[in-house]
């Protein structure tokens, strides 16, 4: 069960499934900071028209499970409009479609902090709202927002694991292939290995948030 | 491009019930252990021991820091491995507390820093024992600071059991890809299934902000009495 030899062995498979995992992690990581922005945005500045479908792509997209959002966009959606998506985009874009919602709300809950008295000095300067919202508000939001944004991020690498079942073989799943390979010898060690690799990858992100943190505070 | 058709699906209605009953036990089952360690583990976590706290930080640190996939994995291949096999549902609910203690912990920590330290003054210049002291004064307000988060950890619970999935469970996300790879109606059925998870979602929601109103009312009006 602790067999060495079968982690020395696949070290490398094991390696190459970690740099998969963050390469997906960070391009699911993009969309759902880009995507949750502008959702974020056109929520908190009640858009005209736009604002009753913010709430419900919020709502809807928090209470689904990563998962059945993953076989929507690989399995279902392709096979009802009658095209084909790879394995990683299709990862890719569940992961940070996935993500949006919470980052929509970060957003929101960051330019609703900043506090009214901001708001009004901006415009008893006579700045215009678009002027506020760009040299005023977004600065301060962002930076409340950075601490749960770093927990969003942290969460999203580990919901990554989840795209082992579209077959992107980042590093669960080379996890689940080695044990196979190895008809389940040693896998206590690869899945602790394994799990090492996620907490220092995962690791390495709030640590380097918290340090940014203490850098742009104001 | 194949025609969608909801109606093609209505025979295996029964089966996605079963499905999300499935669900609801397991997320249920995980909830109900997972709080009662969270408060424990917070305990632990500002014991005036520093091993104590040292342990419970580490395991929290480690917990939130690995996916719960390879949790799940972890309890149901390795224990199987070490000689005592989990059946799936077991090793769901295992995984899915280990997973919820350690978030349970943080939001049941960050209460007790809430709580003001003249609180505990005034207790136990009352003559309260430390029993007391956190039955009757940390206890009660505790929750009532800790009720919005933890309403979130259950909806979190929730949507997190469908990784059980991958142990063969056949709860809500399992009895689902089930039913899409026997009538190929992907769309329809993840859909449907899609439509429970957010109903099951909001009714928490809606039933948990309903009921920590009332609470904070009662609460906050027996002070004021």
């Amino acid at each position: 069960m602790l067999d060495i030899n079968t982690v020395l062995e696949y070290f490398p498979l094991l390696l190459k499934g970690a740099a998969k995992t963050i390469v997906v992690s960070l391009s699911a990581l993009v969309v759902s900071t880009i995507l949750g922005l502008v959702v974020g945005l056109a929520r908190a500045t009640r858009l005209p028209g736009l604002y009753p479908l913010t709430v419900a792509y919020v709502e809807i997209l928090r209470s689904l499970p990563t998962l059945v959002l993953l076989f929507l966009v690989f399995y279902a959606i392709p096979a009802v409009m009658g095209f084909n998506l790879q394995a990683f985009p299709a990862a890719v874009l569940a992961l940070g479609v996935s993500g949006s919602a919470p980052m929509a709300e970060i957003v929101r809950g960051g330019i609703e902090a900043v506090s009214a008295g901001q708001w009004e000095a901006a415009h008893s300067l006579g700045m215009r709202y678009t002027t506020i919202l760009r040299y005023v508000a977004l600065p301060q939001a962002l930076r409340i927002s950075l601490p749960p944004a770093i927990s969003l991020y942290v969460a999203m690498i580990k919901d990554s694991s989840l795209i082992l079942i579209v077959g992107v073989v980042e590093l669960t799943n080379t996890g689940m292939q080695i044990r196979g390979l190895s008809r389940g010898r040693g896998t206590l060690l690869v899945f602790t290995v394994m799990a090492a690799m996620y907490f220092v990858i995962c690791y390495t992100i709030a640590y380097a948030g918290s340090r940014l943190e203490r850098r742009i505070r104001v | 491009m194949s025609q969608v058709n909801f109606g093609a699906l209505s025979p295996y209605i029964p089966q996605l019930l079963a499905g999300l009953w499935l669900t609801i036990l397991i997320s249920g089952a995980a909830v109900a252990i997972s709080l009662p360690l969270g408060l424990g583990g917070a305990l632990l976590r500002t014991s005036r021991y520093r091993v104590l706290r040292t342990i419970t930080a580490a395991y929290v640190q480690v917990v939130r820091n690995v996916p719960l996939v390879l949790i799940l994995f972890l309890v149901f291949f390795e224990l199987a491995n070490a000689g005592f096999p989990l059946p799936p549902a077991m090793a769901a609910v295992a995984a899915l507390s280990i997973n919820g203690s350690a978030y349970a912990t943080e939001i049941f920590r960050g209460g007790l820093a809430g709580i003001p330290p003249g609180q505990y003054e005034a207790a136990y210049s009352l003559g309260f024992r430390p029993v007391q002291v956190f039955r009757y004064v940390v206890l009660p307000q505790l929750m009532l600071i800790s009720f919005p988060a933890l309403g979130n950890q259950v909806v979190g619970t929730v949507l997190a059991s469908s990784v059980v999935f991958f142990v063969g469970v056949e709860e809500l996300s399992s009895a689902s890809n089930q039913i899409g790879s026997k009538t190929f109606r992907y769309f329809e059925v993840f859909m449907i299934a899609g439509l429970m998870y957010v109903i099951a979602a909001q009714a928490i929601n809606f039933t948990w902000v309903r009921v920590g109103r009332r609470w904070t009312v009662t609460e906050s009006a027996r002070k004021a009495a």
